[in-house]
């Protein structure tokens, strides 16, 4: 199953995006025409509306003329002012309708000077009638009105047909967007869906790898820490118990040692003392093995803590050997540490006694311990978090120190780098310092040369 | 009368017969004209059935050791602090744990002195010798709790 890149996924967003955004333009911009479309179409209808009800108000206007030319009433004077007043308003307002059309505007000029010509036509026939009731019209003049009027009826047909003929062409387009718009609006929502299902497959495609990887992790976790559970305890319970018969031991040997030892052959007390020797450095084994079983982080807290008080409580502890050994403890550098403090006890009790039991004989023990604040990126270490702060530790002395070959060797539980029997450990403290400084999420770093001493550089985080 | 009175009566459960005897040897040792007399039970059904049997007189201190079958250590400083009859005697854990959890528990418990079984016979006589040879007022009562175990060898 091939996989998304969170590059590729964010094209395929962006892309969706485009589609999305372009069609949304496209069907905003095809309802606005229609909209237009269905304006103009609307505006050819009123125009020929007006055109129509123009000329039949002239019409009216002869009918009223000749009403009074008849009759002689004056009802049909005012009638015939109001009609020519509304037929100014309309012309007035055809104009207005066709100022976009230049076309349509000349033969408007030409329409309302045929108007002009037959209002006063109508006007003159009226004035000669009121002047001279008894005048007959001659039919010679009723034949220029006729003529006048069909004139009249001719341009406005043109004008109506010219506006038609507009319309036609704008229902044309008209209909040819109609057709196109339901296509964009599919096309819309087919694109919108597409881009759904693309989004879903890929999302849902993610979701089940990470679901999968998540649980595997989570198992793998569980597992892990239940082995680790296991192995604690199985170291735990082994030494726990294992101290049971070796104490029986140490007691027997001591109580032949107390009481019997004048009974014994030379050679049976020394293999006695053997036996009792060999017994002690087992049970320092499993004690020191215990502590290492003993050691968990999670149930410590981390505390500010000032460094030299901790030094000084070791001293104190180790007095009789540091004063065996003419050693000398100095601290130097920043005092404020941020640590688990009974841990960290331990790991510096474990060092200064590791340098201790490794001094030069030829030499006063000097052990120099120091304390600086770094910047992970400033010491090129493991995988410190470059921009977080570290406390660099470094404890130095001037013992026999060790072949530097053996500096990653010596952090291995019962790892020795020194075969002489003088130097005896149990091969467990480093092990321990090693552990501690894990505990801590730090570093430690081992440096020596022979005959010079030994340095070990711890990085905590601060 | 003066004999009874003067003679110390002290009792030890431990279910580990080597421990036993090594405990009664040191105590034969630190009392070699029989001034201690020693009650050995083997698990804390036996020692409450002791007790039972031979209170009054209650003893001077009892040994107790913590891991034992049927009835352990912590249930039988228990019973024994709830008893009106018994919750007076002094109680010393003896047990082969070092371990701070186990010596917290025995202290809030109500035991009155921890000793983690030594490693050596002549410390084992000495540690022995140092609890017996507290009065029965500084034994019945529970010291500081730095002070409750006792360690020979520093």
């Amino acid at each position: 199953m091939d996989r998304f890149s969170p590059f590729q996924i964010k094209i395929i967003f962006v892309l969706a995006s485009v589609v999305l955004i372009s069609l949304s333009v496209f069907s905003y911009l095809r309802i606005n025409s229609l909209l237009k479309s269905s304006a103009s179409l609307n505006h050819t209808n009123i125009v020929k509306l007006e055109l129509e009800s123009i000329f039949s108000r002239i019409k009216d206007a002869d009918s009223e003329q000749r009403g009074y030319v008849l009759t002689k009433d004056t009802v049909y004077i005012n009638q015939f002012k109001s009609t020519l007043s509304d037929i100014k308003k309309r012309q007035q307002r055809l104009e207005n309708l066709t100022s976009d059309n230049y076309s349509q505007q000349k033969n408007l000029q030409l329409l309302n000077g045929l108007i002009a010509k037959r209002i006063a036509h109508m006007n003159a026939v009226l004035k000669d009638v009121k002047a001279t009731p008894t005048l007959k019209i001659s039919t010679e003049r009723w034949l220029a009105a006729r003529a006048i009027m069909s004139d009249l009826r001719k341009q406005t047909d043109k004008m109506v047909n010219e506006e038609q003929f507009l319309m036609k062409l704008r229902t044309k387009s008209l209909v040819k967007e109609t057709a196109l718009t339901p296509l964009f609006t599919i096309s819309l929502i087919i694109g919108s869906i597409l881009v759904l299902i693309l989004s879903y497959y890929s999302i849902n495609k993610e979701l089940k790898i990470s679901y999968l990887l998540k649980s595997d992790l989570e198992k793998n976790n569980e597992s892990l820490a239940l082995m680790n559970k296991e192995l604690e305890s199985f170291t735990y319970i082994s030494s726990h118990d294992l101290q049971e018969p070796l104490r029986k031991i140490q007691t027997f040997v001591t109580r032949i040692i107390d009481s019997e030892l004048e009974n014994l052959s030379d050679s049976n007390k020394i293999y006695l003392k053997k036996t009792n020797e060999s017994a002690n450095r087992m049970q320092a084994l499993i004690r020191d093995l215990l502590a290492y079983s003993r050691l968990k982080a999670e149930i410590f807290p981390i505390e500010n803590t000032n460094l030299q008080q901790i030094v000084d409580e070791i001293e104190s502890t180790l007095e009789e050997e540091i004063h065996e050994k003419n050693a000398s403890v100095v601290v130097k550098g920043d005092k404020e540490l941020k640590i688990i403090v009974s841990q960290f006890r331990q790991l510096l009790t474990n060092l200064i006694s590791n340098s201790i039991k490794f001094s030069d004989p030829e030499r006063p023990l000097s052990i120099v311990i120091e304390n600086q604040l770094v910047k992970g990126s400033d010491f090129g270490h493991k995988n410190p978090v470059l921009d977080k702060n570290y406390s660099k530790i470094t404890v130095r002395d001037n013992g026999i120190g060790f072949d530097s070959q053996y500096k990653d060797r010596i952090f291995e539980v019962f790892q020795r780098v020194h075969n002489d029997m003088n130097y005896k450990g149990t091969g467990i403290g480093l092990a321990i310092v090693k552990k501690i400084v894990e505990n801590h999420e730090g570093f430690i770093d081992a440096d020596g040369k022979i005959g010079a001493g030994a340095t070990f550089t711890i990085y905590l985080p601060a | 009368m003066f004999l009874k009175t003067a003679m110390k009566n002290i009792f030890l459960t431990d279910d580990d017969a080597d421990d036993c005897m090594l405990f009664s040897e040191a105590l034969q040792e630190i009392f070699p004209d029989s001034e201690a007399k020693l009650t050995i039970t083997n698990d804390g059904v036996k020692l409450m059935q002791a007790l039972e049997d031979s209170v009054p007189p209650a003893p001077e201190v009892i040994f107790l050791d913590l891991n034992m079958p049927r009835k352990n250590g912590f249930e039988c400083i228990e019973e024994i602090r709830n008893s009106p009859k018994y919750k007076n005697i002094p109680i010393v854990i003896f047990s082969t744990s070092s371990n701070n959890d186990i010596v917290d528990k025995t202290y809030q418990h109500g035991a009155n002195y921890y000793i983690c079984k030594p490693q050596s016979y002549p410390l084992l006589k000495k540690t022995i010798a140092f609890v017996l040879s507290f009065d029965l007022k500084k034994l019945s009562q529970q010291p500081m709790r730095e002070k409750f175990v006792i360690n020979m060898a520093s």
